[in-house]
């Protein structure tokens, strides 16, 4: 902008209106671009790993043939449409013992009558607004199996930094 | 004879330059927020199929898939992924419907999908296999990725 205008006798040998013009016509453009979507969606986006500075978030003990439901709902701090993917690491006897999707497996087809299955759905009696995501977190044993006490760590991959909140369905 | 740049207000192309200069502010601002523009690539490969499982009766088959997004700016290019195809040797075939986190049935056997935390440069996920009497002898699966930018996919068995 320096460059341009350095030398007042050009500016002043412009014809009738024409920096004017030219910058109304800048500003006007400005304010389109404003007023659209900024398409973004190179790999360069960055994400961000949001969590609470727990250890664990939910914790508690699942009976016998019990079915125990949370709710996890993330607010974007600045998207106005949050986009991001909740992931709950699962631990059981201990905060420490993670148990896998794999262990789950064993443990449903096993003799060891201790399945605690693991759900994750989007959360159907949430009222968000496009600035959230909310899910349902559903845990469940079989009617044979000991009650477990369980803890889980919530992490939301998403595409802005966000706020955590959980809580007993 | 006086231009009529002369013949402006004062302050005039001052004022109009410091309104550009806050609506460049007010657009990188939006451009941070911009989320309902962001857009996601279909990331897959041109194969049939992507891996295929061999399953073994008793035993729990376990796939380990990674996404590589080409940048190296660390954490970026987020993806999801999703099963597009499935096929058995015994069980028919079908477009996938595995969940993630929970289990689904399918061909005799009990399948899910595990995420974990990312590293800086990669995205995993863990498959798992569980067969259930009279299991297919393999399983091929199909992936999609649907991400913020391009990038690259591996799958292997590891159990």
């Amino acid at each position: 902008m320096s460059a341009s205008l350095s030398t007042s006798i050009h500016v002043q040998q412009l014809g009738d209106n024409r920096l004017t013009t030219q910058l109304a016509a800048m500003q006007q453009t400005l304010l389109d671009i404003k007023g659209s979507y900024q398409l973004i969606g190179g790999s360069n986006v960055l994400y961000f790993v949001n969590q609470t500075a727990n250890s664990y978030d939910l914790t508690g003990t699942i009976g016998s043939g019990q079915t125990l439901n949370f709710y996890v709902t993330a607010t974007a701090q600045n998207m106005s449409t949050f986009l991001g993917v909740l992931v709950p690491y699962l631990y059981v006897d201990t905060s420490t013992n993670f148990y896998s999707n794999g262990q789950m497996l064993t443990d449903v087809v096993g003799t060891t009558n201790r399945p605690v299955t693991t759900g994750v759905y989007s959360n159907p009696s949430a009222t968000v607004t496009q600035q959230q995501k909310s899910w349902q977190i559903q845990l469940t044993t079989n009617g044979s199996a000991p009650s477990r006490t369980f803890y889980i760590k919530l992490y939301v991959i998403g595409l802005d930094n966000a706020t955590l909140t959980f809580g007993s369905m | 004879m006086k231009s009529r740049l002369t013949r402006l207000p004062d302050n005039r192309i001052p004022t109009t330059i410091a309104s550009l200069q806050q609506q460049i502010r007010d657009l990188k601002t939006a451009q941070s927020a911009g989320s309902q523009a962001v857009q996601l690539n279909q990331v897959q490969s041109t194969s049939a199929y992507d891996i295929q499982l061999t399953v073994t009766a008793g035993t729990q088959s376990i796939a380990l898939i990674t996404y590589t997004p080409p940048s190296t700016l660390g954490y970026s290019g987020l993806p999801y992924l999703g099963i597009a195809n499935i096929v058995t040797d015994s069980a028919g075939h079908g477009a996938g419907t595995v969940s993630d986190v929970g289990f689904t049935g399918y061909g005799n056997t009990y399948m899910s999908i595990e995420r974990y935390l990312p590293t800086p440069t990669q995205q995993t996920w863990q498959l798992y296999v569980q067969p259930l009497p009279s299991p297919p002898s393999w399983i091929q699966f199909k992936f999609v990725f649907f991400a913020v930018g391009q990038g690259t996919f591996s799958a292997v068995q590891t159990h």
